[in-house]
């Protein structure tokens, strides 16, 4: 009987965990850290025009706003998106420098599987990486491969695209570079 | 029982199950075709919307939150927030209040500011530390600008963007109107829930449609098919038999 309740427990445990809500790091205090604590005040960009039709191409579908704040300094932009990996959105905080990644993070992850690309290691592979150019029908493309993990492709998959969604709306910005 | 009298009974039984259940093996065929080409059909993406389905699989009626009347009517239920009609995204669940702005459509929650066009498209949703303040305890406007109440002050905004605290009292603040019967009835009428297609055919065919008992007679008529086939069998077997044997006698 002990070992049924501790077993009943345990399953009970899990699932709790599996569709709980991982909170790594609020927005906000993704957004001060970038800035050393002394954030600027946001900024936003309007998804009109060609722009909304670039970030459809990227994502496959629009942008679930019409504008995205975002806050800027000197030639870096930090930005916070979300993107529904199965079924729940994934909210990451992204930091483009030089009009390449500088910083990246899953703050807020809410699927019930594929928590692995919140990993330190996976995570690296997008540090450095900038935009190659897209062509008449393709989006804008990463100028890397990025290696997946098996048993979380979609949100691998929903990590790159905010990667490069990222990078694109930084070249909309008055801090992108030349 | 002799071989005659055992003939008769199952030739008459054979026509008597065979236009008892003729009707269910309608539906059985018609249904499962359609199910075979459910795609094809775009079963999965039409919906019926019927009172009467609604009140056969029990589904609940629309419930009104709130309704208010701005330049066009917004009404909040539980599930979606409609405006002029359209749903507007990411909305649903109760609400602090709803202004319109000559640019936008604003409708705050305790922890949530959405600002829509007036088509119904999101600009944005703010919280966290996007909001002056939280949780908000009311909403309202000076011209065109948004103002929010917190319990650390009043605040306004033009933009949702930029905000400041403000000491005024002449903000206008939007209040809830009692839904009036046209409105009820537009709103029931907008929010009855619809059932996929998919579902009313497979339900049909499995004849979960009719209730509880609704698969059992849909398991009867299945037995019953296969009773007239063999039946049929049976009778074909025999009359081939007869005819060995007497080949210049006609069939009975």
């Amino acid at each position: 009987m002990t070992l049924l309740r501790t077993l009943l427990f345990c399953a009970g445990l899990w699932i709790s965990s599996a569709h709980a809500e991982r909170v790594y790091q609020q927005p906000d205090a993704f957004i001060a850290e970038t800035f050393g604590g002394h954030a600027p005040a946001p900024s936003v960009l309007w998804l009109t025009g060609e722009l909304k039709t670039e970030v459809r191409a990227i994502l496959d579908h629009d942008y679930p706003a019409l504008r995205v704040r975002y806050w800027g300094q000197g030639a870096r932009s930090v930005w916070v998106l979300e993107e529904i990996g199965k079924e729940s959105p994934i909210t990451v905080g992204i930091v483009v420098e030089n009009n390449r990644i500088a910083q990246m993070r899953v703050l807020i992850f809410r699927e019930s599987r594929g928590w692995e690309v919140e990993s330190p290691a996976f995570i690296r592979q997008y540090l450095g990486a900038a935009l190659k150019p897209g062509t008449d029908s393709k989006a804008a493309q990463l100028d890397r491969s990025i290696d997946g993990i098996s048993g979380a492709t979609l949100s691998v998959r929903a990590l790159s695209k905010l990667s490069r969604l990222a990078l694109l709306l930084h070249r909309h910005t008055p801090y992108s570079t030349p | 029982m002799n071989r005659h009298s055992l003939a008769r009974f199952i030739r008459r039984w054979h026509a008597r199950l065979g236009i008892t259940a003729a009707l269910f093996f309608m539906v059985l065929i018609v249904t499962g075709l359609a199910l075979n080409h459910t795609e094809r059909l775009g079963l999965a993406h039409t919906s019926i919307q019927s009172e009467a389905l609604t009140r056969w699989y029990g589904l609940p009626a629309p419930q009104l939150l709130a309704v208010y009347e701005l330049e066009g009517e917004f009404i909040a239920t539980p599930q979606v927030w409609l405006y002029l009609g359209h749903r507007l995204p990411g909305g649903g669940g109760p609400v602090i209040g709803v202004v319109r702005t000559p640019d936008m459509l604003v409708v705050a929650t305790t922890f949530t500011l959405s600002l829509y066009t007036s088509a119904g498209e999101r600009i944005d949703s703010l919280r966290g530390a996007a909001l002056p303040h939280t949780p908000i305890s009311g909403l309202g406007r000076i011209a065109n600008a948004i103002v929010l109440k917190t319990a650390n002050g009043v605040f306004s905004s033009e933009d949702g963007i930029a905000w400041h605290a403000i000491t005024t009292d002449k903000t206008v603040w939007a209040r809830a109107q009692p839904p009036n019967p046209q409105t009820l009835a537009h709103a029931n009428k907008q929010l009855a829930p619809s059932l996929p297609l998919e579902r009313i055919v497979l339900d049909l065919h499995s004849g979960r449609l009719f209730g509880s008992y609704g698969p059992f007679l849909m398991d009867a008529a299945a037995l019953v098919l296969l009773a007239l086939s063999l039946s049929g069998a049976w009778i074909q077997w025999r009359s081939w038999q007869q005819k060995r044997r007497h080949p210049h006698r006609l069939n009975p």
